[in-house]
């Protein structure tokens, strides 16, 4: 049982930043400390997880997943409590009664920095739970039920195009130029960051766009699932405005806006200096993999990249090891830590990894692409190697 | 909704591929690229998620599930057509398709880049 049950892992985040959120002042600190703290510790003690077992019931898996929804849900709901003013739903009197927390002394005793605790907490709950979970879901798109759990988790992070560009977009122009979501060697955290959001937001409504032209449908219609997935994100930020004012609309943003950095940063440590020529197939070595223990318990497989991107359509428990795949020096929390206070030592860091990529996985044609990416990267070490080739 | 609480077909389809005459089983759950691509088949692919289109052909006979949207990559004239993606294709029963070119080169991996699998 042990199998299934260990990707209950990441609901024990969620329910320490729910419970810290509910108790106020710094407590509300617990679910961003909990998450990086044991992820870190984690991921350099436990080790690696080569194992493939066989899941005979994954409805099991699916409930797991689907429950994302539920357990985000609440924790908006605690979060807009604690920014609010009233006893919203009752939900004060209830747990004073119930659980013993008493969350109206816990809001008295919650200052902005208590609060910034609470957004990192949650952030990182909505991309770690909801963006991943989320990203899982929509990877099944013509799977109603999936469709509509895992875009209503992403527009958490005001991110439920993502459900169109990921998978139309990324997936086909994956480790080439044309894709804003694969770091280019010599690329910065936070250069890349910005190129990605709006790389991907346009990309995004170009898709919609041809989609509904191809349909014969008007782009400014109903059925444009950007648009629809704005008015997901503006109905929950409704929410935290009516439940909590402007301070409950700040809050959700401030959540929601470094949730979604939050994936970038993913977003760049996944693909980072990676190059493909555009009419070749996707192979395992196009992504940075990584097989620690934790990141991909508490990440349903995410981190098991290689097989991802070569067979998209896999349920995550279906993902291989690849062991043999690229890999990244450190887990999938560890590295995103990294990547923001120090975005300029992890690229760094990447520097002989990709020249070793050059070597031992890529194809000539993609040698003769790396040496050019090298020459362009601006990065000393990288121009060197070109010019020795 | 629910589509993960329904069943699937429980036999191996059938698949007919013109003009070249080859013909082989897709079992359950898989696709009719990766049966051809099992086989050692020259089926033109890339980004296998339904994308990127290289795997297209055209259905002439039989029923398809199609797991993703092909809305977003076909035209409306290759969806007249009824272009399907192999890639993203499951056979509900015995299929007959057209493809229109196999693969002009080896794969990267068989041309000297070791292959990671």
């Amino acid at each position: 049982m042990l199998k299934y049950a260990r990707f209950v892992g990441v609901y024990v985040f969620a329910l320490a930043t729910t419970l810290g959120i509910a108790l106020g002042g710094a407590w509300m600190w617990l679910g961003f400390g909990v998450i990086y703290g044991v992820m870190i510790v984690g991921d350099e003690f436990l080790g690696d997880d080569y194992s493939e077992p066989d899941y005979r019931h994954p409805g099991i898996l699916n409930a797991l997943l689907y429950a994302a929804l539920p357990i985000l849900g609440l924790m908006c709901v605690v979060m807009a409590w604690m920014a609010g003013s009233g006893d919203l739903f009752g939900l004060g009197a209830w747990v004073q009664a119930h659980v013993g927390i008493d969350m109206f002394a816990g809001r008295v005793a919650t200052g902005p920095l208590s609060w910034l605790g609470a957004v990192l907490s949650a952030g990182i709950s909505f991309a770690a739970i909801g963006t991943n979970i989320g990203h899982e879901l929509t990877h099944r798109t013509t799977d109603r039920s999936a469709m509509f759990a895992g875009r209503w988790l992403l527009a958490l992070t005001l991110d439920a195009e993502f459900s169109i560009e990921h998978v139309y977009g990324h997936h086909n122009r994956l480790a080439t130029a044309r894709d804003p979501a694969s770091a280019r060697r010599g690329e910065q955290f936070y250069g890349f960051l910005v190129r990605s959001v709006f790389g991907q937001t346009r990309s995004a409504w170009e898709l919609e766009a041809g989609r509904l032209h191809t349909l014969g449908l008007g782009v400014l219609s109903w059925r444009n699932r950007m648009i629809r997935g704005w008015l997901m994100s503006a109905a929950i930020a409704a929410f935290f405005v009516v439940a909590a004012g402007w301070t409950g609309l700040a809050v959700f943003l401030a959540a929601a806006i470094y949730g979604r950095s939050v994936l970038e940063a993913v977003n760049y440590f996944e693909h980072y200096g990676l190059v493909r020529e555009e009419d070749q197939p996707v192979e395992p070595r196009h992504s940075w993999n990584s097989n620690k223990r934790l990141s991909n318990i508490v990440l349903f497989n995410l981190a098991r990249h290689s097989h991802h991107h070569a067979q998209g359509d896999a349920q995550f428990w279906k993902l291989r090891s690849y062991r043999e795949a690229p890999t990244l020096p450190y887990g999938y929390l560890t590295s995103m830590l990294l990547v923001y206070i120090a975005p300029g030592w992890y690229r760094d860091r990447m520097t002989p990894l990709v020249l070793e990529w050059d070597e031992r996985y890529a194809s000539p044609a993609e040698r003769r692409l790396a040496a050019a990416a090298n020459r362009a990267s601006g990065l000393r070490e990288l121009t060197l190697a070109a010019g020795t080739r | 909704m629910f589509d993960f609480l329904k069943r699937r077909p429980a036999a191996p389809a059938t698949v007919a591929v013109e003009p070249f005459g080859w013909q082989f089983e897709v079992e359950p759950g898989q696709t009719i690229l990766q049966a051809a691509l099992a086989q050692g088949l020259p089926w033109p692919s890339r980004c296998r998620v339904g994308s990127c289109t290289t795997c297209r052909c055209r259905l002439l006979d039989g029923k398809v599930r199609e797991l993703t949207d092909t809305s977003y990559v076909l035209s409306s004239k290759q969806l007249a057509e009824r272009t399907i993606l192999a890639c993203q294709s499951q056979p509900q029963g015995p299929v007959r398709v057209h493809l229109e070119r196999v693969r002009a080169t080896l794969p990267a991996d068989a041309a000297g880049a070791p292959a990671v699998s």
